[in-house]
């Protein structure tokens, strides 16, 4: 081939991916870099970046407890969706996948918690959960458990709970499509050989079915880390964080500091101790990831 | 069959925690405000279809409806173009940088928002985007480019070299090729991304709020939220008649194309 040739279908490739580079640099690289400028400045979003404070953000974001109450609220969010939504989220995918009647419906109505936006479910439950009108308060009255009744997001010893519990119900839908879907996969014939082995249902599930399916749960495991730290909008439409930061997560404190508090160099810098959090969080599971994958191939040896 | 019967009871049990709560809103949004304070578990005596005309008229949602199909539609048509041609050099070209652009495209996939929300602001008010379809388009566009352009790589790239290279001997140019040849080939992954982006762009709530202060501007999500904030202003009615108004649109997209939706959902996180 011709160097001018060679060099005419080159220019052709970058031209090719010069759109999809462009709006990567502008709103992925470039705002990535201007965060961690940001993030030395005292800047209270007028003029130029002037009040330059090094890691002074960083020092105040690590004695900050409205930092650790975030991270706390939001990592309990992140447990509870790890373990209760996909626990939940497997029994539907299993029952599902050994044949319940008219799965092809149930597989429609549900997915539907997934399909609503974000912004609308929020919205739906802070009725249902609203004191005195609330359908919960209003079914539970009817159930004879008049006082088990709460002011489920205006007092703090409920509202993470109820937020959690929203959240939970948003993501089963995700994790039941994943799975199921890896469930899908499984070699009908392996089943069948552990029936014929003696193993009851359960015991399959235990020793045959999960740890074929441990590569997916941990692809999930990943997918949920990242989401639950992006959610925003679930916790700002119900409680805004409050009461008294009992449900302020991640999002919603990097939002409060910017854009109400007007300290936007401080916010991109506890955004940024977020991001560390989040990436060693996903970095270990990948780690065990790696492991796991290692000792599957020497047992095969 | 008994073991059946429970397993259906239970699965049963979760689809009407997941269809209720719809219901529910539908059912309200169709009653007068009185009729709901009395009783929200009864039927409406007589379907009020004024709630709806309250919430397009006075609520501002023909604008909001406005605002959202413009940005979606432009963000979905851009996105997936971009993301297309981008793929097609990704896989089926050789480039210098190649590979090394290929792993920055992985990596980003977990960056999570918060840390991008700010700086993408101030560029936007420094570009003087703020308030604009233009500034919510962008970074819309930018959100499906990475998983977007991976998809289209892996897409292309299982596509055999020899179909392309006997077009190119019948004459073909490399872009002929591209459009005519091996585009076609990759239409479900086109599909699929596109669902990824309708669904994502439509509903999408945070960088809508933050980047529009004039309500003027509101994507339906976010004058939805500001508009149940004033629930007592408006009335209970308008507001659960402006969640159906907004989930409609969805739902029914989601209905009609189930079998791709689920697809496009596990192929975005499997593959991506």
């Amino acid at each position: 081939m011709p160097a001018g040739h060679a060099i005419k279908k080159q220019m052709l490739a970058y031209a090719m991916i010069f759109p999809a580079m462009f709006f990567f640099t502008l709103y992925l690289v470039f705002p990535f870099a201007k965060s961690l400028q940001m993030s030395l400045y005292d800047y209270d979003g007028v003029g130029k970046l002037e009040r330059f404070v090094g890691f002074g953000n960083f020092a105040k974001g690590f004695g900050d407890l409205r930092f650790y109450e975030a991270m706390s609220n939001n990592l309990i969010l992140m447990i509870a969706e790890m373990t209760i939504s996909m626990s939940i989220a497997f029994l539907l995918a299993y029952f599902l996948f050994r044949g319940v009647f008219a799965w092809k419906w149930f597989n429609v109505v549900l997915f539907l918690p997934y399909i609503i936006p974000l912004a609308v479910s929020a919205v739906i439950w802070t009725l249902i959960f609203e004191p005195t009108i609330g359908m919960l308060n209003q079914l539970l009255e009817a159930a004879g458990l008049a006082s088990w009744r709460q002011v489920w997001l205006g007092d703090p010893h409920t509202s993470l709970f109820s937020v959690i519990l929203v959240w939970i119900w948003r993501t089963i839908p995700f994790n039941m499509l994943i799975l199921l879907g890896s469930l899908l996969k499984i070699p009908k014939d392996l089943i069948e050989a552990s029936k014929i082995d003696g193993c009851t249902g359960i015991r399959t599930v235990w020793h045959i079915i999960l740890p074929l399916m441990l590569p997916t749960i941990m692809l999930l495991s990943i997918i949920s880390i990242a989401n639950d730290f992006r959610s925003f909008d679930i916790v700002w439409i119900m409680t805004q964080g409050g009461p008294i930061g009992s449900t302020e997560i991640a999002s919603t404190l990097v939002y409060k500091i910017g854009f109400q508090e007007n300290h936007y160099g401080y916010a991109n810098a506890i955004a940024i101790m977020v991001f560390v959090v989040v990436t060693a969080l996903v970095g270990a599971i990948g780690l065990i990831i790696r492991r796991a994958n290692g000792q599957n191939e020497r047992s095969e040896r | 069959m008994a073991k059946r019967s429970i397993m259906t009871l239970v699965v049963a049990l979760f689809a009407l925690t997941s269809l209720y709560p719809l219901i529910w809103v539908v059912l309200q949004s169709l009653k007068t405000d009185a009729d709901f304070f009395a009783n929200q578990w009864s039927l409406p005596e007589i379907f009020i279809w004024d709630n709806y005309r309250t919430a397009w008229e006075q609520a501002n949602f023909a604008t909001y409806y406005k605002n959202t199909l413009m940005v979606t539609l432009i963000s979905l048509v851009g996105g997936v173009a971009v993301c297309v041609v981008a793929g097609y050099a990704f896989g089926k070209m050789d480039f210098v940088g190649r590979k090394t652009l290929q792993v920055m495209f992985a990596l980003v996939l977990f960056v999570p928002s918060p840390v991008l929300l700010l700086p993408v602001f101030f560029i936007n008010r420094d570009l003087g985007l703020l308030n604009t379809y233009a500034g919510m388009i962008g970074p819309y566009i930018c959100s499906i480019v990475p998983m977007g352009v991976l998809l289209m790589r892996s897409s292309f790239a299982s596509l055999p070299n020899e179909l392309g290279e006997s077009a190119k001997i019948d004459g073909c140019g490399e872009l002929r090729t591209f459009y005519n040849i091996l585009l076609p080939l990759t239409l479900p992954t086109i599909a699929t991304l596109c669902i990824l982006q309708f669904i994502g762009v439509w509903s999408e709530y945070m960088w809508a709020f933050i980047s529009n202060s004039s309500p003027h501007m509101y994507t339906i999500a976010v004058g939805m939220a500001q508009m149940a904030s004033k629930k007592y202003a408006y009335g209970f009615g308008p507001v659960f008649a402006g969640m159906v108004i907004t989930s409609v649109v969805v739902i029914a997209v989601y209905v009609l194309l189930q079998k791709y939706f689920v697809q496009a959902l596990s192929e975005g996180a499997v593959k991506g």
